[in-house]
């Protein structure tokens, strides 16, 4: 027996983009997501027509009583370009569902306005006050590792191929990175604030050598500008990168002590200015960080490194032995990971206090 | 002779294993998914086009990638045991198409938080969808991302239903001010609606 179909013919040549209207003026009224909600959104990845009578049904009838899910569902399919069948609706589900009166025009661009304003909104109103911890966020439930403040050391490479805004001899490729890096740094510093729970105390130092520049003491989070890492003509003369394994030594002295859970975060080309062997240099930064880690102090690195403009043959720094080293292909991504790092350090489960 | 073995390096796990490693425990392996799953969602908020070409969309994205992590992570990975559990039946199911819901979720939920009872004034609260129109939308869509649909007006459109306003369309798409913008989603929704209104055989 097949099951009546709705196709509503008539509907749709009374005005053939009425679902499309309905869907934007979903995006303004999205329900809140139910327990049944996640269920679906598996059934949406399957390509085709793959599922089973019964899964395809589960969908249909969701999609057709859950606006959240129908938004999902467009997202997705436009995405992957593809569109599954939708089953047959039983007539049972059709007949106490005749059109109801069309919202006019009006009401479907004040539904539009509201979700425009909605996300222009999301930046000020939402982001900022979440990732500062306002109560009542999801970011706030995050599993084993609470929003507990920070005391962080922000350890920058202060080498001049990588904060410094000087030139290369005429012709030279490529050309000088140290700019985009300088303000890829800036960019890091300037959002920091919203990245990390709003009590957090930061050091900002730079290194050349086995020489600390200290821009910021033990100072709120908030505090914490771009302006701090002065200009890039502040480092124009640093020839040398970070030596690591005296500095890795030496940083924990710079970590501020308020008796938070303590984390430095290296950022840099990687190379290392040891005067040893490489072999060398890798043993001692492991014990270095050896040291770091039985102290307690949780270390981030996020590395920019291109092979033609940085004077070391690879960035040896990644080799530090810890799982939260990443190392990123473009200066302005230096943001999102910083970002990513950080996360990671709230939901690392086996991270230490 | 001397005879070189080269030995290839083993490939990167691929996400689905990574999948599988988290739900059994492997220690590393939630970190190192977290990793790669965070790129693809900033990647596919770029290439949604959410809040394009606003000074924020970098915030948002990274709010929503930090938000599908949450999600994939809460309650013992109760999401990612239910996405495990759908693509042992169905093993063509995309782990991108997936996790391409659960960003639209997230964002949902990013636009929701800015709105109040106050801003939505007299609107009606969403309510079910009338069937009739749930089948149309997918038509909508089949014809939107049929191969012939310009692409430039598949994204005035997509755009749209996000909420951007014809200024935004006009600057992602490179065209010369709001008007003509306004003028290709109108051409956009034309051909749309020309298309729609065509019969279309429908399978039972």
């Amino acid at each position: 027996v097949t099951e009546p179909t709705t196709t509503l013919a008539s509907l749709a040549a009374q005005d053939p983009l009425a679902a499309l209207d309905r869907l934007a003026a979903d995006l303004a009224a999205a329900p809140p997501e139910t327990g049944a909600c996640p269920s679906i959104w598996p059934l949406l990845a399957v390509p085709g027509d793959g599922l089973t009578g019964r899964d395809r049904d589960a969908r249909d009838h969701h999609l057709a009583t859950c606006a959240r899910c129908r938004i999902i569902a467009v997202e997705t399919w436009l995405d992957q370009g593809e569109v599954p069948a939708l089953a047959a609706l039983p007539v049972a589900t059709v007949l106490p569902a005749l059109p109801r009166p069309r919202r006019s025009r009006r009401s479907v661009y004040a539904a539009l306005g509201v979700a425009a304003a909605a996300i222009l909104a999301v930046g000020s109103a939402v982001v900022a006050p979440m990732l500062a911890g306002a109560p009542g966020t999801q970011l706030s439930a995050l599993l084993s590792i609470p929003r507990a403040p920070l005391d962080l050391l922000i350890l920058v490479d202060g080498q001049a191929t990588f904060l410094g805004h000087g030139h290369l001899p005429a012709g030279s490729t490529p050309a000088w990175l140290g700019d985009k890096t300088f303000r890829a740094v800036q960019e890091v510093l300037a959002k920091l604030k919203q990245t990390v729970p709003p009590d957090t105390r930061v050091t900002l130092a730079t290194a050349t050598g086995d020489t600390f520049d200290v821009r910021l003491r033990d100072a709120p989070v908030a505090t914490l500008s771009a302006a701090a890492l002065g200009t890039a003509a502040d480092y124009q003369d640093n020839a040398a990168s970070p030596d690591y394994p005296h500095v890795l030594d030496r940083a924990a002295a710079l970590l501020p002590a308020n008796g938070h859970r303590r984390a430095l975060l290296v950022l840099g080309t990687g190379c290392d200015a040891w005067s040893g062997t490489p072999a060398a240099a890798a043993t001692a930064r492991s014990a270095a960080l050896e040291r770091l880690d039985a102290a307690g102090i949780a270390v981030l690195s996020v590395t920019y490194w291109n092979e033609e403009a940085h004077a070391c043959a690879e960035p040896s720094i990644l080799r530090m032995g810890t799982a939260r080293s990443v190392r990123v292909a473009q200066p302005d991504l230096l943001a999102d990971d910083v970002t990513l790092m950080l996360a990671r350090l709230r939901l690392d489960p086996g991270a230490r206090r | 002779v001397v005879t070189a073995l080269v030995v290839e390096p083993d490939p990167p796990p691929t996400p689905e294993a990574l999948v599988d490693l988290v739900l059994i425990g492997s220690p590393g392996a939630w970190s190192a998914l977290a990793e790669l799953v965070h790129g693809h969602i900033l990647d596919l908020c770029r290439r949604r086009r959410w809040a394009a070409r606003t000074a924020h969309a970098a915030d948002l994205h990274r709010e929503v990638a930090l938000r599908v992590l949450e999600k994939l992570h809460a309650g013992d990975y109760a999401v990612l045991r239910q996405w495990a559990a759908a693509r042992d039946r169905y093993p063509d199911a995309r782990f991108t198409a997936w996790l391409g819901a659960v960003a639209s979720n997230a964002l949902i939920d990013l636009t929701r938080t800015t709105r109040t009872t106050d801003e939505l004034g007299d609107e009606p609260a969403a309510t079910a969808l009338d069937p009739g129109d749930a089948v149309d939308l997918a038509r909508v869509v089949r014809v939107l991302t049929a191969d012939l649909f310009p692409a430039d007006q598949r994204i005035a459109i997509a755009m749209w239903l996000r909420g951007h306003d014809a200024g935004a369309i006009a600057t992602e798409l490179r065209l010369v001010d709001a008007a003509a913008a306004n003028r290709l989603l109108h051409a956009a929704r034309e051909r749309l609606r020309r298309a729609l209104r065509r019969p279309e055989v429908t399978r039972d």
